[in-house]
């Protein structure tokens, strides 16, 4: 279990508060989502959290045991993955690993046969001699996530994970938090990309400018929102008719020949049905729901509105 | 548990390519003692005293002086000092003369004719070109007013050795020698003896017993000896100069043959040892501690590689502890292992090992820079943002701890009216090695031996004494530790 209790971080006066009294709970069998603009302070609650960064005052309670005072004790229970991994270049992976062990108390053997296992669970194989200054940007993000896992930590802090992985690696990490999560396991989670947030979180923390705004659950994002969603129509030409008829339903961008219609409440077949009365032809249309994303964008609104 | 990655640290540092590269020049640096060590030819040592031949005539003494170097070329702006004084004649008078571009001095002394057995007290003394703390030279013979015009050489003048300019490792003889009134001596000839014992030295010899050697042609000549190299050891060489069909020497000589070759010098373990390590090992010792405390956590901190670390159960204090341990351990060991290394090539070579004592004492002062200049750059690694300006902070002051430090001094001694040499620049300068990491094995050799830029001095009297040089190893090797120590647990 993660307590985050009342954490403030100042970097120096001059900027003012990172973060600000920022409190939460992600419990055990939780995925939480950590959603925020860039700057709005994720990354310095998890980097505390994680025990990589000093807070100017509150603390991190995991599993009980205070980051800050209990360290030793408390870093044994947390696997991070940070948004940009950082290793010794000039070590092998499986040599990193190996000297992650250590610090665990795990023996020589052991790590060989444990760092293996993991570095091949992440498509590492084949790849476990070579140094770490030759890994692109994902496959620092796997290696990454492997060592989080060397000891099987009670508690995960993926800060923007997904950023730099492929699909194939975005799916693998889908069917890993699920797969810890039913182990019972504490999952905090920020990223960018917001329908993976809306997929796997059981619950989601906003946060803006250093302040944690609002905690929801997916099933209250829809209500009491006044979000639609997103039509993309492709047209074989964009006329000024059309145009003029999709600006009555909703916010209008074009790009060449794509028609972006946001905040769209209505029946998708009924735009086409009357954009091929008007004789135009339709090569494509495709309606997106984005109810994280409109919520969060219309949170952030009427939060810097009532500022 | 923290054991596997403190040696992972330690092999990670000492595996490190820029370090690996300094370790193995340290450790072949230390090779380069052997040359040093190795017995050197002695060099003639030039003679405080410089040639002097002189003659009287109805006007007084006429001195002339002639000074050389050790290959016996002449000695320009040479400052000496000649007393003329008789105490029955109620006689004092003093000269100085300088020598030209020829290295010849000439002086005249207006004084009455005087016969023996009454002689002159001739005090020659000469200056030191440098102030020191030692006077220059001084010598007194007694001189008489012989027959006018009649040449005469103080003893040991004329004939001396001195070394091949061409072949350090062979002698020539220098010959000092002129005619009547100071004329070139155009009509005079060397010949050569040598007396091997038992044989003894007889009191004078006439020509014919003697071997020709050389006409003079000038005053000032050096020949060759070819002769020299068959002559056994202990062999006397007598030479005398006759006037030509004159069968009594008017200058007769003895040299022994160990003058006319080359002398090996077995030199001290300690004053190669104490060279060395001060002024090879102490220099190199603080680049290698930068550039190791770079690679192994400047390098790491500034990059975010140290947050990979710090995220496992270790307390911010432990890391840095332990970094710090490790980089020092890697330093000091081929470190101390170039100084044991040195020691040994200095026994096999001088047979002498260095005193514990002062082996005990560079080893320290060793580690003391070593500690200090790794502190140093850990410290700032926590105040500079980037690994460029850590590098070029770090090398920045190396080269002003290592290279300019004396010319600091001296521009700082010249502003505030200090005169380069006294005592109180002497001092100023002792003083500002405290304040220098970089100078400690200085400051640990000038104690040791009671030495300041080769003068002898008591070091106390220049404040350093040994409770002073105690306290400023251990604040320099403490120091930066713990202000390093303290911002890498309080900030972030």
């Amino acid at each position: 279990m993660i307590e985050v209790r009342n954490l403030t971080k100042v970097f120096s006066p001059r900027l003012g508060q990172a973060i600000s009294s920022v409190s939460f709970n992600v419990e055990n069998g939780e995925v939480v989502g950590f959603v925020g603009l860039n700057g709005a302070g994720k990354t310095t609650t998890i980097r505390i959290a994680a025990g990589v960064s000093l807070p100017t005052s509150g603390t991190v309670l995991l599993d009980g045991r205070d980051i800050m005072a209990e360290k030793t004790e408390a870093s044994k229970t947390i696997g991070w993955v940070p948004e940009t991994p950082n290793f010794e270049p000039t070590a092998s992976a499986l040599d990193a690993m190996r000297y992650f062990a250590g610090f665990y108390g795990i023996n020589s053997a052991e790590a060989k046969t444990r760092s293996k296992e993991l570095l091949g669970m992440m498509g590492l194989t084949g790849y476990e001699s070579r140094k770490l200054r030759t890994y692109s940007q994902g496959m620092k993000k796997r290696f990454s996530l492997a060592v989080s896992m060397l000891t099987r930590p009670q508690n995960f802090l993926f800060d923007e994970l997904l950023n730099g992985l492929d699909p194939e690696a975005i799916r693998f990490f889908r069917e890993l938090t699920v797969q810890q999560k039913k182990e019972n396991r504490a999952i905090l989670l920020s990223s960018h990309i917001l329908t993976e947030i809306e997929s796997l979180a059981d619950r989601v923390i906003f946060i803006h400018r250093g302040r944690i705004i609002k905690s929801v659950r997916p099933d209250e994002l829809t209500s009491g929102v006044k979000s639609g969603g997103v039509l993309r129509i492709v047209l074989e030409t964009v006329t000024d008719d059309a145009l003029a008829y999709l600006k009555t339903l909703g916010r209008v961008e074009t790009q060449r020949n794509t028609i972006v219609l946001s905040d769209f409440q209505g029946d998708s077949s009924q735009v086409n049905t009357e954009l091929v009365t008007r004789r135009l032809r339709v090569q494509e249309i495709r309606f997106e729901k984005r109810a994280l994303e409109d919520y969060f964008l219309q949170l952030i609104r009427e939060v810097d509105a009532g500022r | 548990m923290i054991v596997r990655p403190f040696i992972f640290d330690i092999k990670r540092t000492l595996t490190s390519k820029s370090v690996l590269i300094i370790i193995g020049s340290i450790l072949l640096i230390s090779l380069a003692i052997i040359p040093l060590a190795l017995p050197r030819i002695a060099s003639v040592p030039s003679s405080d005293i410089p040639s002097i031949l002189y003659y009287y005539d109805a006007g007084g003494f006429h001195f002339l002086v002639f000074t050389n170097d050790i290959y016996g070329n002449p000695v320009s702006k040479s400052g000496i000092e000649l007393n003329l004084f008789s105490a029955s004649n109620n006689f004092n008078h003093t000269v100085q003369v300088s020598t030209n571009s020829s290295g010849i001095g000439v002086s005249t002394i207006s004084a009455p004719a005087i016969y023996q057995p009454e002689n002159y007290d001739l005090t020659i003394e000469t200056f030191p070109s440098f102030p020191s703390l030692e006077g220059g030279s001084t010598i007194r013979v007694p001189i008489s007013s012989l027959p006018s015009g009649t040449v005469q050489s103080i003893p040991g003048g004329e004939f001396r050795t001195v070394t091949d300019r061409y072949n350090a490792s062979r002698r020539n003889l220098q010959v000092i020698y002129s005619g009547p009134y100071g004329a070139p001596p155009t009509d005079y000839s060397i010949y050569y003896k040598p007396i091997t014992p038992p044989s003894v030295i007889k009191g004078s010899y006439n020509e014919s017993e003697l071997t020709f050697f050389q006409n003079l042609t000038s005053i000032r000549s050096v020949y060759e000896l070819p002769f020299a190299d068959g002559l056994n050891r202990g062999t006397q060489v007598i030479f005398s100069i006759f006037k030509n069909g004159n069968a009594t020497a008017f200058e007769t000589s003895e040299l022994s043959v160990e003058e006319f070759r080359p002398q090996l010098l077995v030199q001290s373990a300690t004053s190669v040892g104490s060279s060395f390590f001060a002024g090879i090992l102490g220099f190199l010792v603080p680049l290698v501690a930068i550039i190791g405390s770079y690679s192994s956590y400047g390098k790491d901190r500034i990059t975010g590689v140290l947050e990979s670390i710090l995220a496992r159960p270790i307390t911010r204090r432990g890391l840095a502890i332990s970094r710090f341990v490790s980089t020092l351990l890697a330093i000091c060991i081929p470190t101390i292992a170039s100084a044991i290394i040195v020691d040994l090539i200095l026994n096999s070579v001088t047979g002498s090992l260095l005193s514990n004592d002062y082996l005990l004492a560079i080893m320290s002062g060793l580690v003391v820079e070593i500690s200090a200049f790794v502190g140093l750059v850990f410290l700032l690694s926590h105040l500079l943002r980037s690994t460029g300006s850590l590098l070029g902070v770090s090398i920045g002051l190396f080269i002003v701890l290592d290279f300019f430090w004396n010319l600091i001094i001296f521009l700082a001694g010249t502003l505030f009216g200090g005169t380069q040499g006294s005592a109180l620049y002497l001092q100023a300068t002792i003083i500002s090695y405290y304040a220098n990491p970089a100078q400690f094995l200085n400051l640990v050799n000038s104690y040791v031996f009671q030495n300041a830029n080769g003068l002898p001095i008591q070091t106390s009297n220049y404040g350093l004494t040994l409770s002073g040089l105690v306290f400023d190893g251990v604040a320099w090797a403490v120091v930066p530790f713990l202000a390093f120590l303290t911002l890498a647990v309080k900030r972030d």
